[in-house]
């Protein structure tokens, strides 16, 4: 029992100013070499005329040991998985970064390579990700993989300028329409749109939560392209009829692309190949154990079958008697999407993760996602007060669960967004609610990932339930937590992108100062 | 210290008894006279104090407008709250629907921030009558019909709704719809609700604090739509506009003049009819190629039946089902029971026709999957 | 390997755990708990190899994989064509050790001090740039070109934009890339010439090309080829004659002696911050930025997230939060945004707001004297090998291009005998620049002392003979 008793945090409050704030003329962070004599002796004065900077340059002065006390204040003020529970952010999985991972990959040895290299001074690295493409290869059941896209936004829009570009190879004119789902991920919708498409949306059906089969059937047509669909969805509940989703699709000539940017539910248990899809994706930053980075970069691997293996962009990694080269000459390639070779640090830490765990180890990560989700989504539902599982509550969820506020939200008035003010106090980062638009009141989202153990679970769950009480017994402190986070909410952030708000905006210190001082 | 806020506060003291007298509604003199022979004890007021309690945060910076006793003071006066009577007494069986109309009036010319009232959709009739959309208001639901939009689900949540756009420093509204039946229909078991116009309630769904979760500012959403409708229009084609804020937005876009609860026809960028009845529907129809836009009107899904009876079977099957253009915002598809539209035609084989997904205009190049069906 | 090991990144594989659970979710058996998922689409047949479970084997195995790669410490590195190598200062290696910066992401309340991180890269950004709203990173600097492109249409309604034919080939493949759509491009790319001899823009070019279909016109400064673009500010007025953004694909590093984008017309600055501290890593240290004046309608039409600051209703105190202006981006209006976003490069940018930081004014116009001085040093000791032409007159920035058809060798073969040297040389142009057949781009920056630019002079010249 002891480990669910609530320890008392507050997180670091230092009020650092704006490193501006902190400039004292003359000094100095850094100093560089000087040109050498007899480099100057040889150039002397360069003239570039005009273009010669005149315009005050107002980068602070600031001496090094008042700089690294400002930086380490400022990372005492966050919650990564290395200080807090990332139980809170479903659908993004915030899973445990190893460190022996994170250490090799500032060393020289990759950090410190020219991306333009000769193949042949850069065979470790063009080694890692051909090997690492064989091991995704064989978890998704796909022909061939690409690390060029750096985030799960590219890796989406890759697949869907794939699909662009096999439509055209084979003299499709007539498919200009993608079929989706409410409860996949809003960049399904949003990159394809970006190419032009007409986005056809599946609701969520209310009772299942899952796209309903007649209504996908009337979606599909010959117009349809493709079809960009995630499972299981947001909600954790998965389509146990993927893979006659995925024919019907076939039947109508649409490529079929699966986000499974998150796979944690799936890793050595079912493979997006096995259910017939063309066209997927894996987040090495949420399923691989590469870090979230403070929002990038990542890398959205993106697996093809063999058809489309012609279309993948460049360069791919090849080997040739145990020669690993760069391929820029494929026939009906989508061409260059990413500057060199993408996110390579991150493709080494998947590399390592996979080669630790092995594919004992990569089913385990799976079976304890899920069992922790099915653990804590029960405590949850007995201990938590307010909460409500929605969509079909007969069925085990995989590796998170949409559950809502909304009977909290009935007796107290607070809701997700109260409880999310709140939960920073306990030293948690905030809920992830959900995508929009929300198909259920009072959302949220936990993922308690294979990286967690049942205590902090337990914990957690503690937590959740201490809030759900506070929101009875004095909602006003609640409504105006955080009390103790490094800051307190800030008042006059816009909301909108309305000219109005935009008189609001300050991303920089220059236009907060004229707005705000 | 902040301004004091304004509330004005109306309850209809005898909102719902009708419903537990198993007479359907409370309209009219005869109805509650019935119900209070037969023993009943009203609960509109229990309902409204529910509402007000959630208030009591802001109990010392704002002032009730209200009248004294059964509509509103009473209640008010018990949670101790700053009252302002602007009429006389009034006690439970003396109150008529123009009481409710004064009230709301009161507190319009008193400059109140917001009306809450409670009652069902007859009240809410009269408060629009009175107060149209120059005042936000917030209904709680107390009456036994509710398919007003401008109820909030419970009077719990009227009241939070209430606080939070009190508190709140943007303060931003949308429309909600004002529907009620005929009653003397209704009370013989034929429902035609009809749709009478818009009231302005608090909007504070732009008031998430959360990242990706707010959503996007309504008129973004109804311009997009718009835009969609219009692209596509053809040459010589008439359209025809039903009833809503969904569609008025077409017109709005369109420099044209409109009619919020009516059908209105377009040709060629041209408004060429306005406010039409049913046989104007059909003149027309008859002698040009025509497709219809339609929103969903009410709570329930109706995009048929439902404020827009002019256009009747013999129009729709002139037309065709296929040159039906359904628009919504995917909110609004979502906040739908079953997700599903409905057709009410007042004719069932037509009715079962419709059966099946229609592709609703939701954005621009945007379509949203939809069941329809019919109202069993 | 069993199905009872314990794995130290999983622990609730731990038995007793594991079997408490299990029976808390009325699950005997592992299948149990997938029973959603039908037989026939489970999948445990696989071919995989064989699992390194300690970490001692794991950090030898990696090791010896990553001595087979040529770096920094074990050559000397001339090449650069858009990822140059450059001096990290310690201060921003110690930001990228923070286990809680780098394992952190969408906390907004819990994360105030990211918050303020990466405003202050925002907000450094800005100055150097002189211009006053940005967002989260682009991709690359390719995408943030594409990014601008797509800006300047929307701003203009226009369809074409011009595009300095010396830009990043590697840039500009990708925005081209960006621009279609499976009902042709979105805009319509058309390159304007530079002139051979200074690598300046063709203005006469520019001038002919300029119409009332031109959304915008489009400068690298330097350019890739090395030249600084002299012109900038009479570009800027022509493209604003003609009514068309002006954008400047900069490298930020070099503004501590070039003039900022903002100060000589540029309407929207873009490019890629590599340069500001971040370890090329193969490739991986490169992100894009796009930034606009404080004007709404160019704010509007920026795509990504965007971190704010206000202040908090506490005296004094200022907050943070990425949720400005959410309404623009694809996250909360789905297909209805203009273009779509997500995760980037945050974690470089916020180590590009250290770096600035850390040099300070001081430190980056001495930076840019360094560079430009070494480089004109460079050109010079070029020029005098036998059958080297060093081509484009002016100053050069951290790039210059010679041409070694005089010499009677390719620059493939060079390259290839300079590595036996442990020198990496300069790009190879043939393939992507026309009329560039036989020509190296040679990058030389702050790293290079005049020992290293002589020792690789010395080996190209012995190598030619």
């Amino acid at each position: 029992m002891s480990n669910t008793v609530i320890r008392e945090f507050h997180q670091a409050r230092w009020n650092e100013p704006i490193i501006t704030e902190l400039s004292v003329k003359g000094e100095r962070g850094v100093l560089l070499p000087e040109p050498e004599e007899e480099i100057l002796a040889e150039t002397g004065e360069l003239d570039i005329g005009e273009i010669r900077r005149k315009s005050p340059l107002n980068l602070p002065e600031v001496n090094q040991p008042r700089l690294v006390r400002h930086y380490s204040r400022l990372t005492q003020e966050m919650m990564g998985s290395d200080n807090t529970l990332g139980i809170s952010q479903g659908t993004c999985t915030l899973k445990y970064n190893p460190k022996v991972q994170e250490h090799l990959a500032l060393d020289s040895r990759i950090a410190d390579v020219h991306p333009l290299q000769d193949e042949s001074t850069m065979q470790g690295i063009l080694q890692i990700m051909y090997e690492t493409d064989l091991m995704m290869r064989e978890l998704a059941g796909m022909a061939k993989f690409s690390f060029l896209p750096t985030g799960g936004g590219q890796a989406i829009y890759t697949n869907a300028q794939i699909v662009k570009k096999y439509h055209e190879a084979k003299g499709n004119t007539h498919k200009t329409e993608i079929v989706t789902t409410l409860h996949s991920h809003p960049v399904d919708a949003a990159a394809s749109s970006t190419l032009g498409y007409k986005i056809i949306t599946l609701m969520p059906d209310p009772e299942t939560g899952l796209p309903n089969w007649d209504e996908y059937n009337a979606a599909l047509s010959e117009k349809t392209a493709a079809i960009f669909i995630t499972n299981p969805e947001d909600t954790g509940i998965f389509n146990d009829r993927i893979d006659e989703f995925v024919a019907a699709a076939h039947d109508k000539g649409a490529v079929c692309v699966y986000d499974q940017a998150n796979a944690n539910a799936l890793l050595g248990i079912a493979r997006a190949g096995d259910a017939g899809f063309d066209l997927m994706h894996f987040n090495l930053h949420k399923t691989f154990s590469a870090p979230h980075g403070s929002d990038g970069p990542g890398c959205g691997a993106i697996g093809c079958a063999e058809e489309f293996v012609e279309f993948m962009p460049a360069p791919t990694v090849e080997k040739r008697d145990d020669f690993y080269y760069l391929d820029y000459d494929r026939k009906d390639s989508i061409g260059s999407i990413k500057f060199y070779l993408g996110n390579v640090q991150a493709v080494l830490k998947a590399y390592m993760w996979c080669r630790m765990l092995g594919i004992d180890g990569l089913r385990q990560v799976a079976v304890t996602s899920v069992m922790n989700n099915q653990y804590m989504l029960a405590e949850i539902l007995e201990k938590v007060p307010g909460v409500a599982l929605k969509f079909d509550t007969g069925k085990r969820r995989m590796e998170q669960t949409r559950l809502s506020f909304e009977p909290l939200m009935e007796e107290t008035g607070c809701g997700a967004i109260d409880v999310n003010h709140r939960i920073v106090d306990y030293g948690i980062s905030e809920l992830w609610m959900s995508h929009h638009p929300f198909t259920v009141p009072e959302p949220f989202t936990p993922e308690p990932c294979e990286s967690y153990n049942k205590d902090d679970i337990d914990y957690y769950v503690e937590v959740l339930r201490r809030i759900a009480e506070e929101c009875k017994t004095d909602p006003e402190m609640v409504k105006s937590a955080p009390h103790k986070a490094a800051r307190h909410a800030p008042v006059g952030i816009p909301e909108t992108s309305t000219e109005q708000d935009f008189e609001k905006l300050a991303t920089t210190w220059r236009a907060y100062v004229k707005r705000f001082k | 210290m902040e301004k004091v806020k304004k509330v004005g506060f109306v309850i209809n003291p005898v909102a719902g008894i009708g419903g537990k007298a198993g007479l359907k509604g409370s309209d009219g003199r005869e109805v509650q006279e019935k119900a209070i022979k037969k023993g009943i004890t009203p609960e509109a007021h229990i309902k409204a104090e529910r509402a007000l309690r959630q208030l009591l945060p802001l109990r010392e910076d704002m002032e009730i407008i209200t009248f004294g006793g059964a509509m509103g003071g009473d209640i008010a006066e018990t949670l101790n709250f700053k009252v302002r009577l602007v009429g006389r007494d009034k006690q439970y069986g003396q109150t008529e629907p123009a009481d409710t109309e004064g009230l709301a009036e009161a507190a319009l010319r008193e400059n109140a921030d917001l009306l809450l009232f409670a009652g069902g959709d007859g009240t809410a009739r009269n408060v629009y009558r009175a107060v149209g959309d120059r005042i936000p208001v917030i209904g709680i639901p107390a009456g036994v019909k509710i398919h007003s939009a401008v109820y909030a689900v419970t009077p719990e949540s009227a009241g939070q709704a209430a606080l939070q756009y009190l508190q709140g420093d943007a303060r931003k509204t949308r429309e909600a719809e004002v529907m009620d039946l005929d009653e003397d229909l209704y009370r013989r078991g034929i429902v035609a609700p009809r749709l009478y116009g818009y009231m302005s309630v608090p909007d504070n769904r732009q008031k998430m604090q959360n990242v990706k979760t707010r959503s996007v500012s309504e008129n973004m959403n109804l311009d997009c739509i718009a835009t969609d409708v219009i692209k596509s229009m053809e040459k010589d084609v008439v359209y025809l506009i039903g009833a809503g804020t969904t569609t008025r937005n077409i017109m709005k876009i369109l420099r044209l003049d409109y009619t919020l609860i009516g059908i209105d026809a377009v040709k060629n960028g041209e408004l060429i009819g306005k406010d039409l009845d049913e046989q104007g529907i059909w003149d027309l129809v008859s002698r040009n190629r025509c497709e219809v836009v339609l929103t969903v009107i009410g709570g329930q899904g109706h995009i048929l039946g439902r404020g827009n009876q002019q256009i009747s079977p013999r129009i729709i099957r002139k037309i065709g089902i296929s040159g039906i253009k359904i628009i919504a915002t995917k909110d609004k598809l979502l906040s739908l029971p079953l997700h599903r539209l409905l057709v009410d035609t007042g004719d069932a084989e037509l009715d079962e026709e419709f059966r099946g997904y229609v592709r609703v205009i939701t954005g621009l190049d945007e379509r949203t999957m939809c069941a329809v069906g019919t109202a069993d | 390997m069993n199905k009872s090991t314990v794995y130290p990144y999983i622990p609730n594989t731990a038995p007793e755990t594991k079997k408490e659970m299990m029976e808390r979710i009325s699950a005997k058996t592992e299948r149990e708990i997938f029973e959603v998922i039908p037989d026939r689409l489970l999948h445990d047949k696989f071919d995989f190899p064989e699992a390194i479970p300690d970490e001692y084997s794991l950090k030898r195995h990696i090791e010896k994989i990553l001595d087979k790669n040529a770096n920094l410490r074990t050559h000397l590195c001339f090449r650069g064509a858009g990822c140059a190598p450059h001096f990290v200062p310690a201060t921003v290696d110690e930001l990228l050790k923070r286990g809680e910066f780098v394992t952190a992401y969408t906390s907004d309340l819990g994360d105030q001090g990211r918050g303020q991180l990466q405003f202050e890269y925002q907000s450094l950004m800005g100055e150097l740039l002189d211009m006053d709203v940005t967002t989260f990173p682009q991709y690359d600097g390719g995408s943030s070109l594409g990014h601008a492109m797509r800006m300047c249409k929307r701003l203009t309604g226009r369809n074409k934009v011009l595009v300095a034919a010396s830009i990043n080939a590697f840039a500009l493949e990708i925005a081209e890339a960006y621009q279609r759509q499976i009902d042709g491009n979105f805009c319509d790319i058309v390159l304007v010439e530079y002139d051979r001899e200074t690598g300046l823009l063709d203005l006469a070019d520019l001038e002919a090309k300029l119409d009332g279909e031109t959304a915008g016109v489009i400068i690298e400064n330097p350019t890739f080829l090395g030249t600084i673009e002299i012109n900038g500010r009479k570009i800027g007025e022509m493209a604003k004659a003609a009514g068309a953004e002006f954008v400047v694909y900069a490298d930020p590093v070099s503004l501590g002696v070039i003039e900022a984008p903002g100060s000589y017309g540029a309407t929207i600055a873009c490019g890629d911050i590599h340069s500001l501290g971040i370890h090329m890593g193969a490739g991986s240290g490169v992100g894009g930025y796009v930034m606009v004046k404080d004007e709404y309608r160019y704010a509007k039409e920026l795509k990504d997230m965007m971190y704010a600051a206000s202040p908090t209703g506490v005296e004094g105190e200022i907050g943070f939060s990425f949720e400005a202006s959410f309404d623009r981006t694809s996250y909360e209006i789905r297909e209805k945004s203009a273009e779509y976003t997500g995760t980037s490069a945050g974690m470089h940018t916020a180590a590009a707001g250290v770096y600035l930081a850390t040099m300070g004014p001081e430190g980056m116009k001495d930076l840019g004297e360094l560079i430009m001085h070494r480089c004109a040093y460079a050109k010079k000791k070029f020029s005098r090998l036998n059958g080297v032409k060093v081509k484009l007159s002016g100053v050069s920035f951290k790039e210059f291009v010679a041409d070694f058809s005089g010499t009677g060798k390719t620059v493939e073969e060079i390259n290839k005998k300079l590595l036996e040297k442990n020198i990496i040389g300069g790009f190879d142009l043939s393939a992507v620049y026309e009329g560039m057949d036989n020509h190296m781009l040679i990058c030389v920056t702050e790293i290079h002392s005049k020992e290293d630019i002589d020792s690789f002079a010395d080996a190209v010249a012995e190598i030619i003979g």
